[in-house]
């Protein structure tokens, strides 16, 4: 099957999402490809259904036992399991996970936005001279608003460097559980520690049909519609335009590239993909191919389209960064023998910040998320067999209401040598599966030790007393960005400070592999804003 | 529940499957705890890609005799433990009726 598009949008993650939207809705022909269909809508939901309720959340992928090291067993990630297009990792290696669905990994994102400050783009804390932001936050101002207000980003202005303010809507006011764990920790822990409410991409217009009961990080799956993603709050306004289409179950597996005369280097002609599920290959011509896959999957498509030709994809791979952070759960005994509140789902709304020093005395920022569910089964308790079986249970019903979460990141050290490359094997398509090398930094490894810490200190102050560390291997961060970073030249990078692949003329891309040094921050919202200014580009400079 | 909404002429089968559930329940400790769900457990393990295997094995071949500690491997035993003490934790419902039992 061969197709035309002026646009050829791969992926419609946190960058392809925004960027088919703008083109779409500025009136150019967009043909958008996508790995996997459009997730059922039972998965946005705010209440659980009858059948959910009935089989108490245990799907055909749920492996037991369930424990909270593999509490990401989303059906929408195991099925990616299947597919994967990563050879499997060793032991203690990098866990990638991928979702080959609509929206790809945002469809678990728990909404929280928060902009990169000035220090951020200026590299203040930045571990690496090879990786440097080609722009500054003034250049994504403006478009960081334009993504707040089409996401709905709850929050509330606060004046501070460390996380500039944006365009908000009005944050929720803290709960029950959330008030234990500011007044606790509130003045004793120094200046530099800051408390922010909200700061999600949450729809909480007054006036709003998809109201969230407690939006957030569940951990299997956002069951909100209120929380931004590109299915729910875009695509249906651009589904029925003519110049929109989206190849649902479409996997591209390859780009086709023409040398040009001139130095403008080459060119792609077409992007093969393929029907996932009739295994028809898709050729589609393109006068512009915008790369939107992920930080994983972008520099794959990119290393088995130039397999032949590696000078084609020079330092594609390179500086895989993702967040380290220090994950840390407990129960709080202030809130033990109380009702829960009806507000106590999943969700974190409150997200804190600051600066701790390292080892050597050197300060580095950190900015986490305090967020409670109800844990289905009370883990740390397991954990402690010189108790008798019945003061465990009896323990373990008081503490049902009381489990929170705190996880706390770091910036992350960028490494030359931490890299995605071919792998032998391949993927359930007959492409070059890929494999991740990737080894955490000695810096990283101390920052998280501090983070751990820290989080231990301040659960305590909550009255969480007996704290269990839950452990954070590579890869569980799911931030992952560097294998395409952007730069001011060549020599330094993969893409322009406009996003444009330095070797071709038509070729971009536009997701979190562009970022090249992660913050202590979120870098969704980030993406985000590089898409809509992308968009913005591509609209002047081609319609 | 879809598990109760069978035609007249299920219902024996359908408390042939309650009562080997029940059996099968044994396993854990919690068993007691979860009776009230057993009509549910079948499809439950029906649905599930870990489970069902044993679901089937202890269905089609389990001697009337023999408890699943003797019938099955002691992995599948530890499956069959937490899936049971899941269920146990699953529901603040259920935990409450639990406690109040």
């Amino acid at each position: 099957m061969a197709l035309r598009a002026k646009f050829c949008v791969i992926g419609t993650g946190a960058g392809g999402g925004i960027l088919a939207y703008r083109l779409a809705k500025a009136g150019a022909d967009v043909l958008v490809i996508n790995s996997g269909g459009i997730p059922a809508q039972s998965e946005f939901q705010n209440e659980l259904s009858p059948e959910q309720k009935g089989h108490f959340e245990i799907g055909p992928h749920t492996t037991f036992p369930v424990r909270p090291e593999i509490y990401i067993v989303h059906p929408l990630l195991a099925d990616a399991r299947s597919r994967s297009s990563m050879e499997c990792p060793r032991e203690g290696g990098f866990h990638h996970y991928q979702i080959h669905h609509v929206n790809g990994l945002q469809n678990l994102w728990n909404g929280i936005c928060l902009r990169y400050s000035e220090d951020d783009f200026a590299n203040c804390h930045s571990y690496s001279e090879d990786c440097r932001w080609p722009i500054s936050l003034g250049d994504l101002a403006d478009h960081y608003s334009e993504v707040e207000r089409s996401a709905f980003v709850a929050g509330e202005r606060n004046g501070l460097r460390q996380f500039p303010d944006g365009s908000f809507l009005a944050p929720r006011s803290a709960r029950q559980i959330d008030r234990v764990f500011i007044d606790s920790n509130a003045g004793s822990l120094g200046p530099d520690l800051f408390f922010l409410e909200n700061r999600k991409a949450v729809d909480l217009r007054p006036d709003s049909t998809q109201k969230c009961v407690a939006c957030g990080n569940c951990g299997r799956g956002c069951r909100s519609g209120s929380v931004y993603k590109f299915s729910t709050h875009l695509l249906p306004e651009i589904r029925a335009l003519r110049n929109f289409r989206l190849l649902e179950h479409t996997r591209a597996i390859k780009l086709t590239a023409v040398d040009c005369d001139n130095a403008e280097g080459f060119s792609i002609s077409h992007v093969v993909a393929i029907d996932e599920r009739t295994a028809r290959i898709v050729e589609i011509e393109a006068d512009v191919v915008i790369i939107c896959a992920g930080a994983i999957e972008s520099p794959r498509l990119l290393l088995n389209s130039f397999a032949d030709d590696r000078s084609k994809a020079e330092q594609v791979g390179e500086f895989l960064q993702d967040s380290p952070r220090a994950v840390v759960g407990t129960s709080l005994f202030r809130l033990w023998f109380r009702p829960a509140n009806e507000d106590r789902g999943y969700g974190d709304h409150i997200l804190l910040g600051g600066q701790i020093k390292d080892s050597q005395g050197k300060r580095f920022p950190f900015v986490g998320q305090f967020w409670s569910d109800f844990m289905k089964v009370p883990y740390y308790l397991a954990e402690m067999p010189r108790l008798p079986r019945f003061l465990l249970e009896t323990i373990s019903r008081q503490v049902f209401k009381s489990t929170v979460t705190l996880v706390l990141f770091s910036p992350a050290v960028p490494q030359r040598k931490n890299k995605v490359v071919l792998a032998d094997g391949v993927d359930h398509f007959g492409q070059h599966q890929v494999r991740i090398d990737y080894e955490t930094s000695e810096i990283e490894a101390d920052h998280g030790r501090r983070l751990a810490a820290l989080a231990r200190r301040m659960l305590r102050k909550a009255s969480g007393y007996i704290v269990d560390d839950v452990g954070s291997p590579p890869g569980s961060g799911i931030h992952y960005v560097g294998t395409c970073r952007m730069a001011a030249d060549p020599k330094g990078g993969v893409v322009d400070k406009d996003l444009k692949y330095f070797k071709s003329k038509n070729l971009y891309v536009c997701d979190g592999s562009v970022i090249p040094v992660l913050s202590e921050k979120h870098p969704t919202l980030t993406i985000m804003a590089l898409a809509h200014r992308l968009a913005e580009r591509l609209i002047k400079t081609y319609i | 529940m879809a598990v109760r909404m069978g035609l007249k002429d299920d219902c024996r089968i359908m408390s042939d499957h309650d009562s080997l559930a029940k059996r099968l329940c044994q396993v854990s400790p919690y068993a007691g705890r979860i009776e009230p769900l057993i009509g549910l457990i079948p499809e439950i393990m029906e649905r599930n890609d870990q489970l069902r295997p044993l679901w089937t094995a202890w269905r089609q071949n389990a001697p009337p005799d023999l408890t699943p500690r003797q019938y099955f491997a002691r992995g599948q035993i530890k499956v069959l433990c937490d899936f049971v003490e899941y269920l146990y934790f699953a529901s603040d419902a259920f935990a409450r009726s639990a406690r109040r039992r």
